[in-house]
């Protein structure tokens, strides 16, 4: 029994090893040959570039958090007109629990005056796996990364981590730059805003007559309360925002309200869908706005909440 | 609890150490461990089965007694019938019940009758094909007079609920499993590291072969009408292997459980895709359900003897039976007539037992007769396997129609990156399996004789194939519906 359990022990710490160098050398050497190892440097969402912009910024005024629907939605230079400096930490399908990163990493250098949550829906129901490897792959990796992707507890997540650890490490990224403007229109813009002008292609427009349905995962939800608490403590204003969506694919969810509920007990909270209806040339995507939809979008922002956004600045969320 | 669950890999280490640490002194402080453990394993689907679980051994264990002591034949009779009838009438009622009422629904709207039969919203109990069958075949022996009943009610209802058989099978057998579980247990470092290997090799058979396949099995078939015939070639194949990586894999992981605890269960598949006929298919898939059926059923039916006619009748009732044993669905039933089909040459020329030995025995490849036998036998399987997998009979015959009307030749629309990536998985598990065919798993004696720090890389490579390549959602195994 003494011998089972010594070789067992041995072979566990053995196959360890083993799986750390073999997943290492697959990723270096093969990594398309694999389904569960996702390691893409500079790939849309330009979150690379943002990271490696956001290291330079201190001191802003809004600082933006959220998924793609806040970079392609929150430009800085239209804030800038009406005189607030912004940063926009948006990334693909960042969920709750990378935000929780950004918070940590990014909170006390940019000491804002005010942050803006994209809190788009379907981020509760995300479990937070493709959002993690891409900060795996394009962020440096920390403590709070690590941190996350034991939360996401996901076998992509992890032997990505251990790819990207290894490369890190190795510093085999060292030369990467990561292009401003890339094959499908978008341009990385100074803020970690993402501009595009293209449209909305017919296929997305057929319209979704599916009962869809919002759902809440206890993860998400978790990390969506543990964000508002740390603003809370450090008495940051904050605001919730969902961003326009395509009119015919926000009408096909069925569970709205409920969702409106769940985040007005929370905070200040717009949900832009009921109040803009943009037509199909200002999106890029059923679910993005391109820079036409995002123009009209700020516009309607300050116009209407101008003066309550200034208001939060001026006394925070009492 | 699924196998493939992060439960099971807490569970499983627990009931190990406390089996084989804390109650090792005694057989049957061991016995009630593993009992507690299998009622709390059961309890994870629905706890409140448990309540049918115990009733159904309860009954088995005491009619087994009543039929040993009874002095007449009536007596006997009596005992085995009521056992057989409360059993079969649990297991009607759960599986079938629905079924008949509907079926029976439209057999009178076919004779223009209206009929709004009261169907029951039934959660199916898991397993309770399998626990069934174990405790019928537990009474047919003593019936029989095959063994004689245990006096020990834990022991009887360990081996019914055992964990690792409780809710997919094998379906062990009282001459088989009680005496393991009457006699004290040593620990065997040979056994424990077999029943490892097993289990690493049901893993991959599961998450990696399986799970992936039903991606595209399922995509396939829950569209068939928009793919073409060559697409449809393609589900049909991928299903093949989904079902026998499903099943075939849990069949591995609950053997290695066992012997890790010191128990060797039935053998239960030996390789049925490398079949030359498909009587030898039959020898080799599902075996425990197949001797089964063969047993308690075939056998006193009159078997093989009689005339050919006679034989092929009973090679129909047990095929019918066994597929409607699977489900109460239509296509089952079709799907076990069809295999019976496909015994009628056999059963008629008398040579259903041609091939018992492994094919290409000794040699590393088959000679092109073998080859193009287990072609055929393998084509027959994945054809019969279409209603099988499809949802109703319609389903089936569309999807076989189907195949033949549309674009048989051309490019499969599905074909993608990550589907080329599966194909390549199969092709080196075809491979592997062909490799340890004539062993009880794959890598039973693969790289056995090798300097250990080989061997273990070949261990640590399936470790690392199943963290690279394993379908990322946790997938319930197809045989828990049954």
């Amino acid at each position: 029994m003494f011998l089972f359990f010594r070789n067992l022990l041995l072979f566990l710490l053995f196959s360890g090893i083993f799986y750390v160098f073999g997943t290492a050398l697959i990723g270096i050497f093969a990594p398309r040959l694999t389904k569960n190892l996702n390691y893409r440097i500079g790939t849309g969402g330009n979150l690379y570039t943002r990271i490696r912009d956001a290291d330079t910024v201190k001191n802003v005024d809004v600082m933006v958090l959220g998924s793609s629907h806040a970079y392609r939605s929150f430009d800085p230079r239209l804030f800038k007109k009406h005189r607030l400096s912004m940063f926009n930490l948006g990334s693909s399908a960042q969920s709750y629990l990378q935000t929780k990163v950004m918070v940590n990493r990014y909170i006390d250098q940019f000491n804002p005056k005010l942050i803006l949550l994209e809190v788009y829906a379907g981020l509760l129901n995300t479990d937070g796996v493709e959002s993690s490897v891409d900060f795996i792959a394009n962020s440096p990796i920390d403590n709070d990364i690590i941190k996350m992707a034991f939360e996401v507890n996901h076998i992509k997540t992890y032997n990505t981590l251990i790819y990207g650890l290894f490369r890190q490490a190795l510093k085999l990224d060292r030369g990467y730059k990561e292009p401003k403007t890339k094959s499908n229109g978008d341009v990385y813009i100074p803020g970690g805003f993402v501009q595009t002008y293209e449209t909305i292609n017919e296929k997305e427009l057929l319209s979704f007559e599916e009962e869809n349905i919002y759902r809440i995962k206890s993860k998400q939800a978790a990390a969506f309360l543990a964000i508002i608490q740390e603003l809370k403590d450090r008495q940051i204003p904050y605001l919730l925002i969902q961003t326009p969506i395509l009119s015919s694919r926000f009408r096909s969810y069925t569970n709205v309200t409920e969702i409106d509920s769940f985040y007005k007990q929370y905070g200040p909270y717009i949900n832009l869908n009921h109040e803009l209806t943009l037509p199909p040339s200002s999106y890029y995507d059923s679910h993005h706005l391109n820079q036409h939809g995002v123009d009209t979008m700020n516009a309607y922002l300050f116009k209407t909440y101008g003066a309550f956004i200034e208001a939060l600045i001026a006394n925070g969320n009492q | 609890m699924l196998f493939n669950s992060t439960d099971f890999l807490i569970f499983l280490p627990i009931v190990f150490i406390l089996y084989w640490f804390v109650f090792n002194k005694s057989l049957k402080a061991q016995n009630i461990l593993l009992l507690i453990s299998s009622y709390y394993f059961y309890s994870c689907w629905d706890w409140r089965f448990l309540f049918l679980l115990a009733f159904s051994t309860v009954l088995d264990f005491y009619s087994g007694l009543a039929i040993f002591r009874s002095s007449t034949i009536k007596q006997r009779k009596f005992w085995l019938l009521l056992s057989v009838i409360i059993n079969l009438g649990f297991l009607g009622f759960f599986k079938y019940y629905n079924f008949f009422a509907e079926s029976f629904a439209q057999f009178l709207g076919a004779l223009g009758l209206e009929a709004h039969p009261a169907t029951l919203s039934i959660i199916l109990p898991v397993g309770i094909s399998f626990y069934t069958f174990h405790g019928l075949s537990y009474v047919f022996d003593i019936y029989n007079r095959k063994i004689e009943p245990t006096t020990n009610f834990v022991q009887y209802s360990l081996f019914v609920s055992f964990f690792p058989l409780l809710v997919a099978g094998p379906i062990e057998r009282a001459t088989h499993l009680l005496p393991q579980v009457e006699k004290p247990r040593k620990f065997n470092y040979a056994m424990a590291t077999d029943g490892l290997r097993q289990m690493l090799w049901g893993f991959v058979k599961k998450v990696v072969i399986a799970d992936n396949c039903a991606e595209y099995a399922n995509l396939i078939f829950n569209n068939s009408a928009e793919y073409s015939g060559s697409t449809l070639v393609l589900g049909a194949l991928f299903f093949t292997f989904q079902i026998y990586g499903d099943f075939s894999g849990y069949t591995d992981i609950a053997i290695g459980t066992a012997k890790l605890l010191g128990i060797n269960l039935l053998r239960n598949f030996a390789f049925p895709y490398f079949s030359r006929d498909i009587a030898e298919f039959w020898r080799r898939w599902h075996i425990s359900l197949s001797s089964w059926f063969r047993d308690y059923l075939y056998i006193p039916l009159g078997g093989s003897k009689g005339g050919n006619w006679m034989r092929i009748r009973n090679t129909f009732i047990i095929f019918l039976v066994s597929g409607f044993w699977h489900g109460a669905n239509w296509t089952f039933i079709f799907w076990g007539g069809l295999n019976a089909l496909f015994m009628v040459p056999l059963v008629w020329f008398k040579t259903n037992r041609k091939n018992i030995e492994t094919v290409a025995q000794g040699r590393l490849l088959p000679n092109i007769t073998e080859l193009l036998q287990m072609a055929l036998t393998f084509g027959l399987t994945v054809f019969a396997w279409i209603f099988f997998r499809a949802e109703s009979l319609r389903h089936a015959f569309q999807y076989v129609g189907d195949i033949f009307s549309n674009n048989l030749l051309s490019r499969p629309e599905v074909l993608s990156y990550s589907m080329l990536i599966t194909i390549g998985l199969i092709t080196t598990f075809i491979i592997v399996e062909w490799m340890g065919r004539e062993d009880k798993y794959a890598i039973e004696k693969i790289g056995i004789l090798w300097p250990r720090p080989l061997r273990w890389s070949f261990y640590a490579l399936i470790i690392l194939t199943i963290g690279l390549y394993m379908h990322t959602e946790e997938t319930p195994f197809i045989y828990f519906q049954f």
